[in-house]
């Protein structure tokens, strides 16, 4: 064991060594592991927040759901009704009508009634005398037995 | 080793001192004026080793500050982590020295003492004798006393440093009269008892690396005496003393793996005891 100028070399050596790597390599390899540490904790604060966010999202999807729901049965009570309303109203209308197109029918047929009548009177009065002629065996002269014929025509 | 034999017969104490000898530089008239040139070698180059491979992970990591850490950068950031923990739970105030300071110590005593799991006749032998020339050449530079009071006395400077500077001079010398007798009478008494404790600390600092570096080194090239001078392994117990040494080699290796790292995680923790003790007021 004999000590020398060696131990005066290797304290510089050393001294060099500590003083470069406090110098240029210690904060740098300090500063990524915080910067990287830094960055995880903000990912998992992300992380935390965007489940938190999709919880939220969640109920309110659930309430716009339960509203449309709701709003759609209240769609479908008032259609429901407004269906009824005009099923009603038409019934109403065709009832009208119906009365309607029965009265003008029966006026129609007194109408036609009428007309059949006098037609058939104008017709009985004519076989009447000509029935009469037959019968006679001559002819009788309209003009002279018209008040007759008249009288007897109003009689049918 | 085989290696050795071919060459002419090696005595066992040409065989230990070879490995024990350093390949040294006198530059003055006194013998103190000696470079270590092989421990001075690899403790630079390790240095290099350590900077640099931080160096890459910092390039990396600044690459690709998105993405996670891989290869050298995760190497670099483990490292640093593990240091920074252990700084902050033996500190009470934080300092931007302690933390780089252990990093580099760990790094630096961990790499130097690696070089110890290489065979022992690889560098000493095969690359410097066979391959540069070199006569002499150790390979692990923390069995060098040299290196290790070399980093010890650093250290014990900067703790000296830094308890004048944080307890200022007053503080420093009341310390040193009052401590742990807190009497005037026994001021005499402090201060021998203060001067052995801070020298008693880079001095245990220093010989503890150096003892157990030492040690391992040495059964190492005890192990590798077993099949010296034995040649190639043609008769049975040759051949039995190869495996012998085979088998030792690896037992004693894989135990070494722990000193090594041990070793290096002690220095580390010490350092950063004395620096944190230096750091506080109150005793």
């Amino acid at each position: 064991m004999n000590l020398n100028a060696t131990i005066l070399a290797q304290m510089l050596i050393f001294a060099l060594v500590i003083w470069v790597a406090m110098k240029f390599l210690w904060p740098e390899i300090t500063g990524s592991i915080q910067e990287r540490a830094k960055k995880i904790a903000e990912g998992l604060a992300a992380a935390e927040r965007g489940q938190k966010d999709l919880l939220a999202a969640e109920s309110r999807v659930e309430e716009l759901v339960k509203a449309a729901r709701e709003r759609a049965l209240a769609m479908e009570h008032q259609a429901q009704a407004r269906a009824n309303q005009i099923v009603e109203a038409a019934k109403q209308t065709a009832q009208t009508e119906a009365a309607r197109l029965l009265e003008m029918a029966h006026a129609q047929v007194a109408l036609e009634t009428q007309k059949a009548r006098d037609e058939l009177r104008g017709q009985v009065a004519a076989l009447a005398v000509s029935g009469a002629e037959q019968i006679i065996g001559r002819e009788i002269d309209p003009r002279t037995h018209a008040q007759l014929l008249d009288k007897l025509a109003a009689g049918i | 080793m085989a290696a050795e034999a071919t060459q002419g017969p090696a005595t066992v104490t040409e065989y230990i001192q070879h490995h024990l000898t350093n390949w040294s530089w006198q530059f003055g008239q006194s013998s103190f004026w000696t470079l270590n040139l092989d421990s001075l070698f690899w403790s630079a180059l390790m240095g290099l080793l350590f900077l640099g491979s931080f160096a890459i992970a910092v390039r990396t990591s600044k690459r690709s500050i998105d993405s996670a850490p891989t290869g050298f950068q995760k190497y670099a950031e483990g490292v640093v982590t593990m240091v920074d923990n252990n700084v902050k739970d033996s500190m009470h105030v934080s300092s931007p020295l302690i933390a780089p300071l252990a990093i580099t110590i760990f790094c630096l005593v961990l790499f130097m003492n690696a070089v110890d799991l290489f065979p022992v006749d690889f560098w000493s032998t095969v690359v410097a004798e066979r391959g540069v020339g070199l006569e002499n050449f150790k390979s692990v530079a923390t069995t060098d006393p040299n290196i290790t009071f070399g980093m010890a006395i650093t250290v014990f400077l900067l703790v000296q440093y830094y308890s004048f500077k944080m307890k200022g001079a007053g503080g420093y010398g009341k310390e040193f009269l009052f401590h742990p007798f807190d009497h005037w009478a026994l001021a005499p008494f402090n201060i021998l008892l203060n001067l052995v404790e801070q020298i008693a600390r880079p001095v245990s600092l220093a010989l503890r690396l150096f003892g157990n570096m030492y040690a391992g080194e040495l059964v190492m090239i005890l192990i590798g005496l077993f099949a010296l001078s034995k040649g190639w392994p043609f008769s049975v117990g040759a051949a039995s003393l190869w495996v012998l040494q085979f088998v030792l080699g690896i037992l004693w290796g894989s135990f070494h793996v722990i000193i090594v790292l041990l070793q290096a995680f002690i220095f580390m923790m010490l350092t950063i005891v004395y620096l944190s003790m230096a750091h506080e007021h109150s005793h």
